[in-house]
């Protein structure tokens, strides 16, 4: 793994010249793809880090991501504002990423974990718009510490248990009775608040509304699945203990995830629509994953990668908006197909990709994630239908209120559509839409 | 419509001021410079701003009272645990079928998911 974080920490020394940051990301990324190794277990082991396939694909989602937060956050370069600083954070953030996904050992991961908060924070308070962004992000801080700190007691515990830590080489935890409830219940709930489950889902759309365009992106895009990762990793300790909890845990993701995508057809915030929309999205990861069956995991993962996507890309959508007019209102980006049309085609493909349909990736995810949930118990199919109804019918609400219709009147000009704009978006989409035709690329 | 030579001066005292305020409006929105510059935006509108700020600070101004509490026990808590106990119960159910032999091998539905 180290052949990969060895290029990052000497991108560091370029931060200064962002050209060859941007290229040399991508670059990066392509020689990570290259190492697409599916029939092996495990892969680029050493120095306690190593490779799962799972964990192969979050890393390329990371690099991915951040690479294209590079090109979308160009204003801050042209700004001036602080500008090999942000490279600086960005790559650090990612360092931790790609620590926490290839981390074998419990610790290490938790620590990653929890040192990814750091240059998230620095990005929502240094770049963020608005003075609410610190209250955004002691929200987001607090909220995932609090509930993490019961996560390291219940690793050092599992440490005193089973004399190791390392992931997939340890033990059930099940044989202890009611405390071990506790110690399923404390571990969990670290994950699920980042995933984040209905009703722990307050900081994200704070944290989303206020951070800049590049802490969005990297939040949609891969902090989200961060939990869900740990939470696959995590359940292999305390199967027995899900199998009495699973009803909880499907019953607040589906039926919060209506409440959720009902909350969304209020929002009159562009970014706050997409941030509870990724809420909507991680309670159906959060179902697959509790239920634990193998369409399940799939499901999940493939759900997971076609959200950051696809949540990363109507956030640059959104950017691009804001840099514009100034405002996130949907009230005054209102018929934006009269001077942005080409911008159109990219709201279009990205938005009916939000509302699952073919030939996405998030379409794949959510018919795997739909068998799941019903091959688990028929009467989830209430809520399920009312999610999915209510996901389309946000999504038509945010892309018609957008782009259809009249412009406001009292808009300035501004220019149409940049090409690096344009480039990121494409970027966006290509993968979205396009690896549903070998999607085992995705899949477990 | 007007009603005495009194309401015909207020009409035409209200269309005055609205005509002024409607000249200063075409000014500042089609201003050259502004629209030359590039920088994009729009013409400030502080009714849009402080709807924004309302929406934006819902949750500072709330405050827990009886009717609140009792929508969001009744709304948000029952349904939700309602379902769970639903769900769990199915579950529980199938769980029994199966752990008392009542559905054959042969007969599982959902075999490779």
């Amino acid at each position: 793994m180290l052949k990969f974080m060895i290029p990052l920490v000497v991108l560091i020394k370029y931060s200064k010249e962002w050209k060859i940051v941007q290229v040399g990301m991508f670059f990066v990324s392509f020689i990570l793809s290259l190492h697409c190794y599916h029939n092996f277990y495990l892969f680029s082991v050493g120095f306690n880090l190593g490779m799962d396939y799972i964990s192969y694909i979050m890393i390329m989602l990371s690099f991915w991501v951040v690479s294209l937060i590079l090109i979308s956050s160009q204003k801050v370069k042209k700004l001036d504002n602080f500008n090999s600083m942000f490279i600086m954070v960005n790559i650090m953030l990612l360092v931790f990423l790609v620590l926490t996904f290839s981390s074998m050992d419990y610790l290490m991961f938790y620590i990653s974990f929890e040192a990814s908060l750091i240059p998230t924070l620095i990005l929502i308070l240094g770049w963020g718009y608005q003075p609410e962004r610190i209250q955004a992000g002691i929200y987001m801080l607090f909220y995932t510490l609090a509930f993490s700190l019961p996560l390291l007691v219940s690793l050092l515990v599992y440490y005193s248990v089973s004399g190791s830590l390392i992931i997939n080489l340890s033990s059930s935890l099940s044989g202890m009775g009611y405390v071990s409830k506790l110690w399923y219940i404390s571990t969990v709930l670290a994950f699920m608040v980042k995933l984040p489950m209905f009703m722990f889902h307050l900081w994200l759309p704070k944290a989303h509304v206020e951070a800049p365009i590049a802490g969005s992106m990297i939040l949609a895009g891969v902090l989200l699945k961060l939990g869900g990762y740990g939470l696959i990793r995590v359940l292999i300790m305390f199967q027995e203990n899900n199998k009495e909890f699973c009803w909880l845990w499907v019953s607040v993701s589906i039926m919060g995830g209506v409440y959720i995508s009902l909350v969304c057809m209020r929002q009159v915030d562009m970014k706050s629509l997409i941030a509870y929309s990724s809420v909507v999205h991680m309670s159906l990861v959060l179902c697959g994953i509790v239920i634990f069956s193998w369409w399940g995991l799939a499901g999940c993962m493939i759900l997971m990668v076609g959200h950051g996507l696809c949540s990363s890309g109507l956030f640059c959508l959104a950017n691009m908006v804001y840099e514009r007019t100034g405002s996130r209102s949907l009230m005054v980006n209102k018929g934006l197909l009269t001077f942005m049309p080409s911008m159109g085609l990219w709201w279009f493909l990205l938005s009916v990709s939000n509302m699952a349909s073919p030939p996405s990736l998030n379409l794949m995810g959510e018919i795997m994630l739909i068998l799941t949930m019903l091959s688990w118990s028929k009467l989830t199919i209430f809520g399920i239908s009312l999610l999915s109804f209510f996901s389309a019918s946000y999504t038509l609400y945010m892309y018609s209120l957008s782009q259809h219709g009249v412009f406001y009147n009292s808009l300035y000009s501004c220019c149409s559509g940049k090409v690096n704009e344009y480039l990121s978006l494409f970027l966006h989409w290509l993968p979205l839409n396009i690896m549903i035709l070998n999607s085992t690329l995705v899949m477990i | 419509m007007a009603d005495g030579p009194e309401s015909v001066a207020a009409i035409k005292e209200r269309a005055a001021i609205k005509a002024a305020i409607k000249r200063e409006y075409q000014k500042q929105v089609l201003n050259p410079y502004r629209h030359g510059s590039g920088e994009g935006g729009a013409l400030f509108d502080p009714a849009l701003q402080r709807f924004m700020s309302m929406r934006a600070t819902q949750y500072d101004f709330f405050r827990p009272t009886p009717k609140t509490s009792l929508i969001g026990t009744f709304l948000i808590v029952v349904p939700i645990i309602g379902y769970g106990l639903l769900l769990k119960r199915d579950k529980d159910q199938f769980e029994k079928k199966i752990r008392t032999g009542q559905v054959a091998y042969a007969d599982r539905e959902f075999k490779f998911y």
